[in-house]
This record gives structure tokens, C-alpha cells and sequence, in this order.
């Protein structure tokens, strides 16, 4: 269990995080430790032991009713930008024909 | 499409249908088409912190519904998992979808008698329940992107089937069958353009008959049926002239693009995609009510394809008309009321495939809702075989029934619509018939007898169809026959 | 034992009835001395939001109610402070990070309607480590809270604000979350009652998650008894949280004063290791000699995988966290940065200026933990860890314990600044904690005694769902406590 900074750098981008290089290069640091304070919970590979998963109990399901809990302030009072009713944002490179970037529809 | 170069297309479907709740997946707001931008939201579908998700029972006895029909395995316990990307329309940063525990596998659905579309049946993988993301809207700001997450939280059920199509039309006929089939069971409005039905695809090709696994590519952006075929043939003959050439196809996403006829990588290259899933903790374990599946079972409508079967097999119809009729689950119910109460099939069958069907179209209105009902049309039907209403007569009366609610009685009466038997008023048009046509008169009486028929065509054009044929024909013989 | 200056629930109830007080009053009075706790220097920094005039409807209606005589709910007129991590209407929602700067939620959390409904006056939110990850409040966008015993120390985390409250007397009852130990610990290192329930018996919704799975609302309190007033008045089902269980909720005042005769105590030998501080273990054993005069069986027991529990712990919750923290990215709420000129750069620099050190820390290791390749070597790992924990309480109970006590923190609380560039020691201070936030099961932090004038504190464990018994036994140590302290 250990990390470098090569998969910090990916991990980075895989979560939209941006960081300078001193946090960089202090983030693999911490990662590094604390994953090799981890490395305890390897003994426990051997024996089959299922993982927890999901809560056993059942989902409660509710009913099919517009019963929504409504908002006591308009979405408007919480958007960083809002015209004409949507929320908006810089536009998403992969629809742009000038910009590169390594953002693409999931 | 037909093996090309001697390669086979290898395809399968990954379709998304909305299912028909009133209320989104996770949370109560209500679900609609084309209101007003970022007015159906609470805190659960806007993604605010602190808001969690509750399942919404309807969309799991839809999903269960549509599984059973098309014969999967449904699974008493099944497990939602977090899809985690970032995208402007997706609030959470994750979607819950579901993934090593979907809620049911391994189904099939009927394909007979396509003859090249492939095997017969297609097999079904999975199908899980899920929710929608916003929307995003690219063109509406100048360099903005808007986001509108009134879809967001909208349940889905995606339906993902085994590689088993064999060529793009087989793969379009796979999803009308699909589409037929999901609005029969009322599961989904199947609105390609609404986007209630939105369907990817996986394509590779292989020489024809073989079982090598080759590289495929997904292809993305196919807005109706005609499209995914086009879409569908160009990706496999890409794919066809790439191998032939020597080359191999790269395992990337297409996108399709309806102006240019083409399908061209997506762009930039996305990271390989990574999405992280694992339980989502805010969802205990789905787990089926105990007799939900047997409920459901019993409750589920005949499917189209049954349908033709027994219309075929019990009312004797040709498959072609067995077909038409059983379109969608209103003609088809509309015409077993008819047939059943005119105690006619066949009559039943050309009434409602011509006249119905066409009143249907003209005012874009389903067939139960034209104004006429199923045992007026029956009625109608008896006249004409009674001989009390001339067919063309009948058509008349039938028209006059749509849109209107009136009962064939009234539309006779309030129209004047009887049948004219009496000789007095046939002599009358008789007369007026013959002496505007002396020479006709004359070569029938010289012998020319199969002049006949046009005599009665010209009188039954006079009465607009009212002379009661069998006795205008008495009658007009007694006239011709008399000297002058 | 020394208990904070605020008067208790019922000695305050008492009050108002008799009309001795006045809700304005002990409105006036605890606002004026917030003020004063944040005017010393150093500051305490409890709270990040007071409310002003937000209250003044609900104080007029009160004080009517009272004078009239008429039905008031079990928390009128009591001030109540909450984490900034429980969504509110009238004040910010803050998490303490500079992300949600000024976020003012457009709904209240469920625990919130029900405090209100009860008659509570929620007087202002409490500091916290942003996003509630930490465990000494050093970890706020908004500066650190300070242990009012010594304020140059700690005062735990991540519930540190609410925990603070309390003890510094400010108000009677605050409410935490509990993830690890965030609400115990503080409470712990303050000297209060920290309560952190059975998962599933308070909902989550409104409570901004961190670990959905772990998380759970508690009580911080002068005394058992008002934790488990507050308790009752949050706990029960709830149509917007899936995991809130639809269970009934027992009367939690019922078992007061029931004692612990019969009881069987575990003590699990996992959590006195021989490099435990031997004041903390010193104080331990006392208690547990004082539940045995007080007619309990003690017995010792085994967790044998506890040394596998902060690893778990943190593998679990990590992932959790990389996940839950995703939606904040600028788009909907929530500070974006100025100069984002792409979509891509708006999430990148909104997160990277928004998000703290250990916020950042968490995220990179959970996403990293759940990437492709490592799922099962992270992921996968910390959750058959988890099992294995859960099936040592399991056992445990099975073997007919009725309650689990050991210390809360292996440590008193320490010096600001001590940890903070040690991420690893700083995650050992929850090594007592986790267990009961991965098993599900109910834990509450009481005073034991004193070290060097700073608090400590002991912890009952009891079986899921069986806060009666947990309460019961807590009641009757604090009792305990209280008169040996009261002793000549
Ligand atoms: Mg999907
Ligand atoms: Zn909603």
C-alpha cells in the first residue's frame, strides 16, 4: 500500500481537485503515511471474510406522490450564476471546438 | 444489412426508458416534460448538502414489470451503487444506479420471422432502475453552459441487451419491438424525442458465422429509429473497411451526427473512464415485497407478440392484419370490443384497420377516443349485413359517428341517412337515369346487357349511395325491360 | 464532578414555569455571555453563527405559553446550540469550510423541525473541522474553538464547538455528529456528556454527510439525563432518511435512577493496551470498581479485531466522503472561484480553494481507495475489517453482557498546533471511538475524573437499539461520581 506522486496527479484530476505543487508534493507525504499505518488490516486477507456491504434491512419505499419537501428560499438565492431560470456555468469544453480538455459526458 | 467483405456486424443495445411515475425516483417532485427550467426540484434532486435519497415503490414495480415481460430473472434483493463522474447536470457528483446486484439478468426477447435481422430471440443481460441527470444546454448562452436539473431524479430503467444483433436494421427492429412492448405494459412513454427512450450501442464485427471477439466501439447520440440504423450501418461499415484494410478499430466512444451521416470520436481523448462505484450507503438493501413478483406476473397485460398469435389463431386474421391490430394496446382492445360484440372478426378487422385507423390519424386521437364505441361500430356493422345500410352508407354514418358521440340511430335519423327500398322513389332516379343516357338505353335494350352495371352505378351516384342495391336492381330490370 | 455552570433541563423548566425566568431572559442571558466567551482572549470561537432577531417570534409565543399556563413542548424556552453541519433555515450552514461560506440551506434538517416543534431555542451554530473531519476543531475554515478548561488546548473534534458550549455553561444542551468518535471525544476532552445514538435512530437528513454510513446526530449535555431528554425529543423514524429505522422509540427516562445492580459489564481488554496513558487507565478502573460496589458483574472481554478498526474506519469513510463531497463543485451553490474560465476549471478551483487540508487529504484517499484496481485492496479491505468488528460486539453480547465500558480517548485534551502536522497521531486519538461508529451500536462519553485539571472520559457501549440500558448504566456511574465527589 503505498502511493507516488505520478497517481497522486491522477487521483487529482479524477477528483477535480487543484493543487499547487508544495500541496503536492506535502499530500504524498500524508498519503504515504497513513496508507503504510494501514497496511495493519492486511492480516486480515486470509479466512474469506465477506465485506459489509449495503444494510441488510429492507428500503422503505414511499409512494408515488408529488410530495416533494419544498424549498423555502427560490434556487436563484443559492446559485453562483443563474439567467433565465438555469444555473450557468463556463461552457463544458467537450462542446467546444477551440478548447482541449479532458472533461467528457459520463 | 447483409455480411459485407464477409464480415457480420456484432451489436448490442443499451436503452434508457423513463418509467411512468408521477413522482421522481428518490424524492416527491413531480415529473413532467417542458416546464419551466429548475421548477421541479427539492433539495434531494438539486444535490444540497444534507438531503438523502427515499426509492420510489411505483418505479420498482414498473422496473419489475418490464423485467418480467421480458422473461428475466428478478431478484427478491438487489443493491444500489453510487456512479460517481463529475458533469455540470449532475448534481450529487455521482448517480445511484445499481451494479454488481442489478434487480434482474438474463431475460430474452421474442424476435420471429425477421428472417436476416438475426437470431431469433435476443437475449437480455440486465435491467436495473436508476435516475436521470439534468440537462445541459450548450447553444442557449454564448459561451455558457446551462444547466436544468428538472429531469434530474427522473427513475429510469436501463435495459441492456446481449451482443446478438447482427445487422443495424435488425437492431432498429429489436427496439420498435422494445418500444411496442414497454408501452403496452405501460412501463414508459417511449418518446424518442421527449428523450423517455434514448438508446447507445455497442458495435464490433467479426468474419461472418465465426465467434472471434474483436474490438468494438460505443456509439452514442442516435435521436430515433432511423438514425440508430444509419448510425448503426456506417459505425459497422467503418469498422468492416478498417479491418479489410488491415487496420484495427480503436475501443472509443462515437458520437453520432444526424447532419453529417457520420460518427466521429467523441472528443478530448476522456480519461478512461473511472467511476468509482460502491454501495451507496444512504440506501438499505431493495429488497422485493413478498409476493410482488407473482402480483406482477399475474397482472401483466398480453404482450404484442401474444397478441398476433392469438389474433391470428382465434379470429383467423392474416398475420399481416394480426399485426396492425395489435400496434399498440388501444386498437387492439378497441377491435376485440368490435369483433366481439358484431360477433364478426372479419368485418371487425377491416373496419377498425380502414375506417378507424383513418379517422385515428386524421385527428391524432386514439382509436377508443373517437366518439365511437366499440358496440355502435358493431351495430353499424349488422345493418350493413342485414342489408338495412348499404357499406358505402355505412362509411358515411361511421364518419359522422367521430368526433361526436352520437349513436348510429341518431347519425341515420338526424342525417337522413335510411337505405331506399321503396320503388316510387327509385323509379323516380330510374327515370331521370335513362333519359339522360338514350343511347345506353338503347344498346342495353339491343342486347348489351352487361350495361346493367352501369345503370346501377348511375343511380346509386343519383341517391348518394342510398338505393338499397338489391332492389334497385329489380326494379331497374322491370324499367329497362318496358317499351316505351 | 465538576459540572458546567448552566442550569439543567429540568432545573431551567422549573424555572420558567414558576416564572421565576423569563424565555427572553435566559435568551438575553445566554447571548450576552456567548459574546463574552468569544470577548476574552484567546477567544473560545464555539460558535460561527449567533442568531439575533431570528428568534424573537418564537421567544414572544413562549413566554405567552408560559404565563398562560398553557401545554409547551419538553424544550421550551431551552437554548440549543448546533453543529454548523445540521442544515438551518434562519442561520448559515457553514461546515466550517470556506466552501459554503454564507450557505444558507433553503431547508431545515429534520432533527431542526423537531427541536422546534419541542419548543427549543436554537441560539446559533457551532464551530467544527470542516465537513466534520477531524478531531480537535483545528480543521475549521473559521479558526479553532478552545477548550474551556484551558485555552491553549484542544477541545476534540469535530464536534468541538457544541462540545465547548456546554461546558463553558453557555448553553444547557448542543447537538454533534458522531462519525468516529466527533461527538465523545469532545466530550471526552471537555468534560460534558457526549451521546452518540444507535445508528438508524436519528435522521440524517439535513445533516450535511460526511460518511453516510457512519454518521449520526447526538447530544452534548451537562448530565445524562438531559442527553437523553434531547435524545427522545430528535430520535424515531423519518420519511426523508432511508436508514432512519421505523422503530419505536423506548422511554429513555424510564431506566433514571435504575441502577446497574445485575447489569454484567464488559471491559474489553483491547482498549487498556499497555501504552495507555496510566492516568486514563487508572481512572477507568475506578469507575468500573464503582459499577461493581453499585451491584454490577463485571467480566473482562475481548474485541479482538479492534486493532483493525481505525484502519477500516478510515478506508470506509474516506470513500465514503470522496463521494458525498463531489457535489461541491461551484455550479448550484456554494463559493466558485473568481477566475474559472472552463467547466473543468470551476470544479478544480473551486474544490482546491475551498477545501481545506484534511478535507483535500480525505477526498484524494477515498477517491484513490475506490479507483479502479485498488477497490478491493482499499475499499473491499476496510469493509471485511467492519464485518469482523461488527462480529465482535455481536459475540460479546451474545455472551450476555449488557454494556461495554471503556475510556473514550487515549489521551487528555492536548495543545493546539500538537497534531496537526501529523495526520496519523491525530487519527489514533478515535482508536476508542470507531469501533461503535463501524458496529452501528449506541456509545456514550461521560466524565470520570480529572488529569492535571483537564477532563477525562469513560464510554458505555451497549447493543443496537438499547440506549436504555446504555443510559442506565451511565446514569448510575455520573451519580456515583457526583456523590464521591461530593464526598467531605
Ligand atoms: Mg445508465
Ligand atoms: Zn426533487
Amino acid at each position: 500500500m503505498t502511493i507516488d506522486r505520478t497517481t497522486i496527479e491522477k487521483v487529482m484530476k479524477l477528483a477535480r481537485l487543484e493543487l499547487d505543487d508544495t500541496e503536492i508534493e506535502r499530500l504524498t507525504r500524508d498519503c504515504q503515511a497513513i496508507l503504510g499505518y494501514f497496511e495493519v488490516i492486511r492480516e486480515l486477507d486470509r479466512g474469506g471474510v465477506p465485506p459489509a456491504g449495503a444494510l441488510e434491512r429492507a428500503a422503505p419505499l414511499r409512494e408515488d406522490l408529488a410530495d416533494a419537501d419544498p424549498l423555502e428560499r427560490p434556487v436563484e438565492a443559492m446559485a453562483p450564476e443563474w439567467r433565465d431560470g438555469y444555473f450557468l456555468l463556463p461552457r463544458l469544453a467537450a462542446m467546444d471546438a477551440e478548447v482541449e480538455e479532458d472533461d467528457a459526458a459520463g | 444489412m447483409t455480411a459485407s467483405n464477409g464480415y457480420e456486424p456484432v451489436i448490442g443495445l443499451e436503452i434508457h426508458v423513463q418509467l411512468k411515475t408521477a413522482s421522481k425516483m428518490f424524492c416527491g417532485c413531480r415529473v413532467e416534460f417542458g416546464a419551466p427550467p429548475n421548477t421541479l426540484v427539492c433539495p434531494v434532486c438539486l444535490g444540497l448538502p444534507g438531503a438523502l435519497p427515499v426509492v420510489n415503490g411505483r418505479a420498482i414495480e414498473l422496473a419489475v414489470r418490464a423485467a418480467l415481460a421480458l422473461s428475466c430473472e428478478v431478484r427478491d434483493r438487489s443493491v444500489f451503487a453510487r456512479k460517481n463522474y463529475f458533469y455540470p447536470d449532475l448534481p450529487k457528483g455521482y448517480q445511484i444506479s445499481q451494479y454488481d446486484r442489478p434487480l434482474a439478468v438474463g431475460g430474452s426477447l421474442e424476435m420471429p420471422g425477421e428472417g436476416e435481422s438475426g437470431p431469433g430471440d435476443v437475449r437480455i443481460r440486465r435491467l436495473h432502475v436508476e435516475e436521470d441527470s439534468g440537462k445541459s444546454l450548450h447553444d442557449r448562452f454564448a459561451g455558457r453552459t446551462a444547466v436544468d436539473l428538472n429531469r434530474a431524479g427522473v427513475p429510469l430503467a436501463e435495459i441492456v441487451t446481449e451482443p446478438d444483433l447482427r445487422s443495424a436494421g435488425a437492431a432498429r427492429a429489436f427496439l420498435g419491438r422494445l418500444r411496442q412492448a414497454l408501452e403496452y405494459l405501460e412501463v414508459s412513454d417511449c418518446n424518442m424525442e421527449e428523450g423517455s427512450l434514448r438508446v447507445d450501442a455497442n458495435v464490433s464485427v467479426r468474419p461472418a458465422g465465426s465467434d472471434v471477439l474483436t474490438t468494438k466501439t460505443e456509439v452514442k447520440n442516435m435521436n430515433s429509429f432511423s438514425q440508430l440504423e444509419k448510425a448503426l450501418e456506417f459505425e459497422a461499415a467503418r469498422h468492416i473497411s478498417i479491418i479489410s484494410g488491415g487496420g484495427t478499430v480503436e475501443h472509443e466512444t462515437m458520437l453520432w451526427d444526424p447532419a453529417r451521416g457520420e460518427a466521429r470520436p467523441m472528443r478530448g481523448k476522456e480519461e478512461v473512464h473511472d467511476y468509482r462505484y460502491f454501495p451507496e450507503p444512504d440506501l438499505p438493501t431493495l429488497e422485493l415485497e413478498k409476493g410482488l413478483v407473482s402480483r406482477v406476473k399475474d397482472g401483466l397485460p398480453e404482450l404484442p407478440w401474444q397478441k398476433v398469435r392469438r389474433f391470428t389463431d382465434v379470429y383467423g386474421l392474416p398475420a399481416y392484419d394480426a399485426e396492425v391490430l395489435s400496434a399498440t394496446r388501444d386498437v387492439a382492445g378497441y377491435f376485440e370490443a368490435v369483433a366481439g360484440a358484431a360477433g364478426d372478426a372479419k368485418a371487425a378487422s377491416n373496419w377498425v384497420m380502414v375506417e378507424a385507423l383513418a379517422a385515428s390519424n386524421e385527428r391524432g386521437l386514439p382509436v377508443a377516443e373517437l366518439g365511437v364505441e366499440p358496440e355502435q361500430l358493431a351495430e353499424l356493422i349488422g345493418l350493413v349485413k342485414d342489408g338495412t345500410l348499404s357499406s358505402t352508407l355505412a362509411k358515411q354514418v361511421f364518419h359522422k359517428m367521430v368526433g361526436t358521440g352520437r349513436t348510429v340511430a341518431q347519425v341515420i335519423d338526424e342525417e337522413g341517412l335510411r337505405k331506399v327500398s321503396d320503388s316510387g322513389e327509385l323509379e323516380v332516379w330510374i327515370e331521370e337515369v335513362m333519359q339522360s343516357n338514350p343511347a345506353e338505353v338503347a344498346r342495353y335494350r339491343d342486347g348489351e346487357e352487361k350495361l346493367l352495371t352501369f345503370f346501377i352505378g348511375q343511380v346509386m351516384r343519383k341517391s348518394k349511395g342510398a338505393a338499397d342495391p338489391d332492389r334497385l336492381r329489380e326494379v331497374l330490370l322491370s324499367a329497362l325491360s318496358e317499351a316505351d | 464532578m465538576m459540572r458546567p455552570a448552566s442550569p439543567t433541563v429540568a432545573e431551567l423548566r422549573d424555572d420558567l414555569r414558576s416564572g421565576r425566568v423569563s424565555v427572553e431572559a435566559v435568551l438575553r442571558g445566554t447571548l450576552s455571555s456567548i459574546a463574552a466567551s468569544d470577548s476574552e482572549r484567546p477567544a473560545l470561537g464555539a460558535f460561527l453563527s449567533v442568531a439575533v432577531a431570528e428568534l424573537d417570534d418564537q421567544v414572544e409565543a413562549l413566554d405567552r405559553a408560559f404565563a398562560a399556563g398553557d401545554e409547551v413542548g419538553p424544550l421550551a424556552g431551552v437554548p440549543l446550540a448546533l453543529k454548523d453541519n445540521i442544515c438551518t433555515l434562519d442561520l448559515p450552514t457553514t461546515c466550517g469550510s470556506k466552501l459554503l461560506e454564507g450557505y444558507r440551506s433553503p431547508y431545515e434538517a429534520a432533527v431542526v423541525r423537531r427541536l422546534r416543534a419541542a419548543g427549543a431555542l436554537v441560539v446559533g451554530k457551532t464551530n467544527l473541522d470542516e465537513f466534520a473531519m477531524g478531531s480537535s476543531t483545528e480543521n475549521s475554515g473559521f479558526g479553532p474553538t478552545r477548550n474551556p478548561w484551558d485555552r491553549e488546548r484542544v477541545p476534540g473534534g469535530s464536534s468541538g464547538g457544541s462540545a465547548a458550549a456546554v461546558a463553558a455553561g453557555l448553553v444547557p444542551l448542543a447537538l454533534g455528529s458522531d462519525t468516529g468518535g466527533s461527538v465523545r471525544q469532545p466530550g471526552s476532552f471537555c468534560g460534558v456528556v457526549g451521546l452518540k445514538p444507535s445508528y438508524g435512530r436519528v435522521s440524517r437528513y439535513g445533516l450535511v454527510a460526511f460518511a453516510s454510513s457512519l454518521d449520526q446526530i447526538g447530544p452534548l449535555a451537562g448530565t445524562v439525563t438531559d442527553a437523553a431528554t434531547l435524545l427522545s425529543v430528535i430520535a424515531g423514524p423519518d420519511r426523508f432518511d432511508s436508514t432512519a429505522e421505523d422503530v419505536p422509540v423506548p422511554d429513555l427516562s424510564g431506566p433514571a435512577g435504575a441502577g446497574v445492580e445485575g447489569l454484567v459489564v464488559g471491559v474489553p481488554r483491547e482498549y487498556f493496551p499497555d501504552d495507555l496513558d496510566p492516568r486514563i487507565a487508572g481512572l477507568c478502573r475506578e469507575a468500573i470498581e464503582r459499577l461493581e460496589a453499585l451491584g454490577a458483574e463485571v467480566r473482562e472481554i475481548t474485541l479482538p479485531h479492534t486493532r483493525y478498526a481505525i484502519a477500516a474506519y478510515y478506508l470506509v469513510a474516506n470513500a465514503e466522503a470522496s463521494s458525498n463531497l463531489a457535489r461541491y463543485d461551484g455550479v448550484r451553490y456554494g463559493e466558485r472561484a473568481s477566475d474559472a474560465e472552463s467547466t473543468l476549471a470551476v470544479y478544480r478551483r473551486t474544490r482546491g480553494a475551498g477545501f481545506g487540508r484534511e478535507v483535500k487529504r480525505r477526498i484524494m484517499l477515498g477517491t484513490y481507495g475506490l479507483s479502479a484496481g485498488y477497490y478491493d485492496e482499499y475499499y473491499g479491505r476496510g469493509q471485511r475489517a467492519r464485518r469482523l468488528i461488527v462480529e465482535d460486539f455481536e459475540r460479546a453480547f451474545a455472551s450476555g453482557i449488557d454494556v461495554i465500558f471503556a475510556p473514550t480517548s487515549p489521551t487528555v485534551a492536548f495543545r493546539l498546533g500538537e497534531r496537526v502536522d501529523d495526520p496519523v497521531q491525530m487519527y489514533l486519538s478515535d482508536v476508542f471511538t470507531v469501533p461503535a461508529n463501524l458496529a452501528g451500536t449506541p456509545a456514550v462519553s461521560i466524565p470520570v475524573g480529572w488529569i492535571d485539571g483537564l477532563p477525562a472520559g469513560g464510554q458505555f457501549i451497549a447493543r443496537h437499539f438499547d440506549e436504555p440500558t446504555m443510559l442506565r448504566a451511565a446514569q448510575a456511574l455520573e451519580r456515583a461520581l457526583a456523590d464521591e465527589a461530593s464526598e467531605p
